[in-house]
C-alpha cells in the first residue's frame, strides 16, 4: 500500500496547471464557471492547444493517441481543470466513442475518425435513449436493415446531447430481432447531415440547450459505418459506459465548488447575509469540503483499481455520491446568494443579470437545476443501487 | 499510488479476521502473543514499527469483532505516548513489558465539565523531590485493569504527562462499563509521586500526534463495523421471509442495503486519505485526521442503526449481534472528540 503522491506526480500537477493558465481563454473560464453549456466555436481554440500538447485523450491507448497516464496522473489533470474552470469538450467523441473505435473498430473506421476527433474536426453525439428505453436501453426499438451494402435505419432517439452541433452520431440500433433484446444490438456511426436525419432541440428545466430529439427515417449509411461484429452492440456500449466510469462522480467540479465557496460567502456578507447564517454555511461548506475529498479518494481507487464486480460497485457508488454532492454544492450556492439567484439569465439570449445581482450570482440557478439531470444520466440513481446489490448482496 | 494491501498487510488481515472469528477478541495476553501490542511499538525496543497502514488493518478487524479490549487506547494511544516521552533504558523496559502484556497503560486525558480540552485543570506541584497531582480524570478507558496511567497535568504553564500507578495511595479510582460494555473509570487524582514519574513538562504536541493515530485507529475500527454490520443485514434480507418472499427480494430493501454501502465506502476513501497524512505536516495530518472523523461516525449512526432498522425488531435485541455496533459508535465517537468537535477543528485548521 502506499498512498501518497510522489515528487513527480507534484511535477506533473505543476505542469498542468502553467499549460491551464497559458492556454484557457479566460473568457471560456468565465463562462465555464457560470455553468452554460459550451458551443463548438468557444472551445476550439483550447481543444487545439490540447491537441498540440497531445493531451486530448486520456483515456485511450498510448498508440492511437492517447497520453499514457497513470490513474493518479489523470487524476490530478481532471482535478486541475475543475478548479481552472477548463470545459468538458466533445465528451461523447473523446471519452466514449474513440475508446470503443480504438478497442472495436475496423483499420478503416480508425483511420477515418480518430484523428479527426483528436483535432476536434468531428464531434460526436450518443444515439442510445430512445422514448420507450431509457434506464431499460436494452428495449430500444430502432430498426437497422442491411440493404446490398448499406444499413437502413428507422427510429427515433432522445435525450441526445450535443445532437444539435455534432458531425456524427454513434447509433445503437436493433439489427436482429429474432434473439433476446441484449443479443440483436449493433452500433453504427451515423453521419447527422445524412438524408432522413431530424434534430429537434428539447428545452430543460435548467434553460440551457445540450438534448434534442433526433429521428431517423430511413437514413441509408454504409455497411462499413457498423462497429466490429453485428449483433455486438451491447458489449460495446457497456464497454463505452463503463470506460469513464468515474466520470459522473463529477470530483473536479466538485472541487471548483468547494474551492470558490468561502469567497462567495463574502459576496454574501457585502450583500446582507447576516454572520450568524454565514457561519452555517461555512460549516455546511466543511462538510460538503470532507465528503469532496472522499470522493476525491474513491476516484483514484477506482481508477487504480482491478476490474471486477466490487469495482463497479464502488463506481455506482462513486455516481450516487457524486450527484448527491452536487446538489448540495449548488444549493449551497444557491442559499448564500437568497434572492439574487431569483431572476433568470440568458446571456446569449439578452437576459442579463439584473442589476442587484452580483456577478458571482450568474447561472447559478441554472447549474443546481442540471444538478438533477445527474441523479438520471449515465445510469440512474436507482439503476446504480440495484448493480451495488446485484454485484455484492445479491 | 497503490491501494492494494502487500503480502505482510494481507497476512495480518486474514490472521486476525480468522482468530478473532475464532477465539474472540477478550484475551490481552493473545493479543500479545499475536504481535498486536507491538505493531505501534518501534523495532529498537522491540516492537514491529507498523505504520498507520498496517494500525488501520488490525483497528479495522478489531471493530468488525466487536473486540472489547482496549487495543487503541493501550497498544497504539499509551504506546505512542510511551514511545515518544520516555527516554533511554526505562523507554525499552515499559515499551518491553507493554508489548509482551505484562504491563498495561492508559491514558487519562479528559476532566469532568471540559468535554474534550486536552489543556488540564489537574494541576502538578512540586513537593520535596517530586510532584503533587490534584485533579480528575473521567471516561479513562481500561482504568479499572490498567496498571499505570498516564496522566495530563499544569505545569509551569505546560502540559505535563506523569506516569501514575493506578494502585498508589491517592489515586482513586471509580470503575463502570460504557454503553457498549467496555471497560473504563474516573480518578480522583490527590498524589504525589517521584519526580522521575514527570515524563515530559511539554506534552501537549505529543499528546496530539498519539491521539491522532489512535483516532483514526477508532475510525478503521467502526468502518470494520459498518461493514460488518451490512453483511449481517444483507445475509438476513436473504433469510428472512415475509409477505410469502425473502425480504431481499424487496426493491425498497436493496436500495436501504446499497445506500449503506455507498456511505460506508466514502468512509473508506476518507481514511485511505488520512492514512499517507501520517507523513506529512501536522497541521494537513490533524484536518485530514478530523475530516475522516466527522465523515466515519456521522455515517456510523446512520449505517449501524439503518442495519437494526432493517433487522426488525431482532436487530433490536441485545442478544443479537447487529445493534452492538450501533453502540460501539455512539461510545467511540466520543471517545477522543466528537462529530462537532473535529467540524470545528477540521475549519479551524
Amino acid at each position: 500500500m502506499n498512498l501518497a503522491f510522489t515528487a513527480e506526480d507534484e511535477a506533473f500537477r505543476q505542469e498542468v496547471r502553467g499549460f491551464i493558465a497559458a492556454n484557457l481563454p479566460p473568457a471560456l473560464a468565465r463562462r465555464e464557471a457560470m455553468g452554460f453549456h459550451n458551443d463548438r466555436a468557444t472551445v476550439t481554440s483550447w481543444q487545439t492547444a490540447l491537441h498540440r500538447r497531445g493531451w486530448t485523450a486520456p483515456g485511450w491507448p498510448v498508440e492511437f493517441g492517447g497520453t499514457g497516464w497513470s490513474p493518479v496522473q489523470r487524476y490530478i489533470f481532471d482535478r486541475e481543470c475543475g478548479l481552472a474552470n477548463v470545459p468538458e469538450i466533445c465528451l461523447i467523441a473523446l471519452s466514449m466513442v474513440g475508446p470503443v473505435l480504438c478497442r472495436f473498430g475496423s483499420p478503416e473506421l480508425r483511420e477515418r475518425f480518430l484523428e479527426p476527433i483528436l483535432r476536434g474536426d468531428y464531434w460526436f453525439c450518443q444515439g442510445f435513449s430512445e422514448p420507450e428505453a431509457g434506464s431499460d436501453l436494452a428495449s430500444l426499438r430502432t430498426r437497422a436493415v442491411r440493404d446490398g451494402g448499406d444499413w437502413i435505419i428507422n427510429g427515433q432517439k432522445i435525450w441526445t446531447t450535443d445532437a444539435h452541433m455534432a458531425d456524427y452520431m454513434v447509433c445503437l440500433a436493433r439489427t436482429d430481432p429474432e434473439v433476446k433484446p441484449q443479443a440483436g444490438l449493433s452500433m453504427i456511426i451515423v453521419p447527422m447531415d445524412a438524408a432522413g436525419v431530424t434534430v429537434r432541440a428539447i428545452e430543460t428545466l435548467d434553460g440551457d440547450h445540450h438534448v434534442n430529439e433526433v429521428f431517423l427515417d430511413n437514413v441509408r449509411v454504409p455497411a462499413g459505418n457498423l462497429i466490429g461484429e453485428p449483433n455486438s452492440g451491447w458489449t460495446q456500449a457497456k464497454f463505452l459506459l463503463e470506460h469513464e466510469r468515474t466520470h459522473n462522480a463529477y470530483a473536479g467540479m466538485l472541487c471548483r465548488y468547494v474551492a470558490r465557496i468561502p469567497a462567495l460567502i463574502e459576496v454574501g456578507r457585502a450583500n446582507g447575509l447576516p454572520e450568524t447564517q454565514a457561519t452555517e454555511y461555512r460549516r455546511r461548506h466543511a462538510r460538503l469540503a470532507i465528503d469532496v475529498e472522499a470522493l476525491e479518494w474513491s476516484v483514484l481507487r477506482v481508477l487504480a483499481g482491478q476490474p471486477g464486480p466490487a469495482l463497479g460497485a464502488a463506481a455506482s457508488a462513486l455516481a450516487v455520491r457524486g450527484a448527491q454532492c452536487l446538489l448540495r454544492a449548488a444549493d449551497l450556492e444557491m442559499a448564500i446568494l437568497g434572492p439574487q439567484v431569483a431572476p433568470a439569465f440568458r446571456p446569449e439570449d439578452g437576459v442579463p443579470l439584473p442589476a442587484f445581482a452580483p456577478p458571482a450570482a450568474a447561472g447559478r440557478t441554472t447549474q443546481y437545476l442540471y444538478w438533477w439531470a445527474a441523479t438520471i444520466f449515465g445510469g440512474s440513481d436507482e439503476v446504480q443501487r440495484t448493480i451495488i446489490w446485484n454485484t455484492l448482496y445479491r | 499510488m497503490d491501494f492494494t494491501l502487500n503480502s505482510e498487510q494481507t497476512m495480518l488481515r486474514d490472521s486476525a479476521r480468522r482468530y478473532l472469528a475464532q477465539a474472540g477478541g477478550a484475551s490481552w495476553q493473545g493479543y500479545a502473543e499475536l504481535g498486536w501490542l507491538g505493531i505501534a511499538a518501534p523495532e529498537d525496543a522491540g516492537g514491529l514499527g507498523g505504520g498507520m497502514a498496517d494500525l488501520a488493518i488490525l483497528a479495522e478487524e478489531l471493530g468488525r469483532a466487536l473486540a472489547p479490549e482496549p487495543f487503541v487506547d493501550g497498544a497504539v494511544l499509551a504506546t505512542r505516548l510511551v514511545d515518544r516521552l520516555v527516554v533511554g533504558h526505562r523507554r525499552e523496559a515499559l515499551l518491553g513489558e507493554m508489548i509482551a502484556g505484562t504491563r498495561r497503560l492508559t491514558a487519562a486525558l479528559y476532566e469532568p465539565g471540559r468535554r474534550y480540552e486536552l489543556a488540564p485543570q489537574t494541576t502538578a506541584v512540586r513537593d520535596g523531590g517530586g510532584y503533587r497531582l490534584s485533579g480528575t480524570k473521567v471516561l479513562v478507558m481500561d482504568g479499572a485493569a490498567a496498571d499505570d496511567l498516564l496522566v495530563t497535568a499544569a505545569l509551569d504553564g505546560g502540559v505535563a504527562l506523569f506516569l501514575v500507578g493506578r494502585e498508589q495511595a491517592g489515586v482513586d479510582g471509580r470503575a463502570y462499563r460504557t454503553v457498549d460494555r467496555r471497560d473504563c473509570a474516573d480518578f480522583r487524582l490527590d498524589v504525589t509521586v517521584e519526580a522521575d514519574r514527570l515524563l515530559s513538562g511539554d506534552a501537549l504536541d505529543a499528546v496530539e500526534d498519539a491521539l491522532d493515530e489512535a483516532r483514526l485507529c477508532l475510525c478503521a475500527d467502526m468502518l470494520g463495523g459498518m461493514d460488518s454490520a451490512i453483511e449481517m443485514t444483507a445475509e438476513y434480507l436473504k433469510t428472512r421471509t415475509q409477505f410469502g418472499q425473502k425480504l431481499a427480494s424487496f426493491q425498497a430493501l436493496q436500495h436501504s442495503v446499497a445506500d449503506l454501502f455507498i456511505d460506508a465506502d466514502s468512509v473508506r476513501s476518507s481514511l485511505l486519505r488520512a492514512i499517507p497524512a501520517f507523513g506529512g505536516e501536522r497541521a494537513a495530518r490533524r484536518k485530514a485526521v478530523s475530516a475522516c472523523w466527522v465523515n466515519t461516525f456521522e455515517t456510523a449512526k446512520r449505517v449501524t442503526g439503518m442495519a437494526v432498522h432493517l433487522h426488525g425488531a431482532i436487530g433490536f435485541t441485545t442478544e443479537y449481534r447487529v445493534g452492538h455496533y450501533l453502540r460501539r459508535a455512539i461510545v467511540s465517537e466520543r471517545l477522543f472528540g466528537d462529530v462537532e468537535f473535529h467540524l470545528a477543528r477540521y475549519m479551524a485548521g
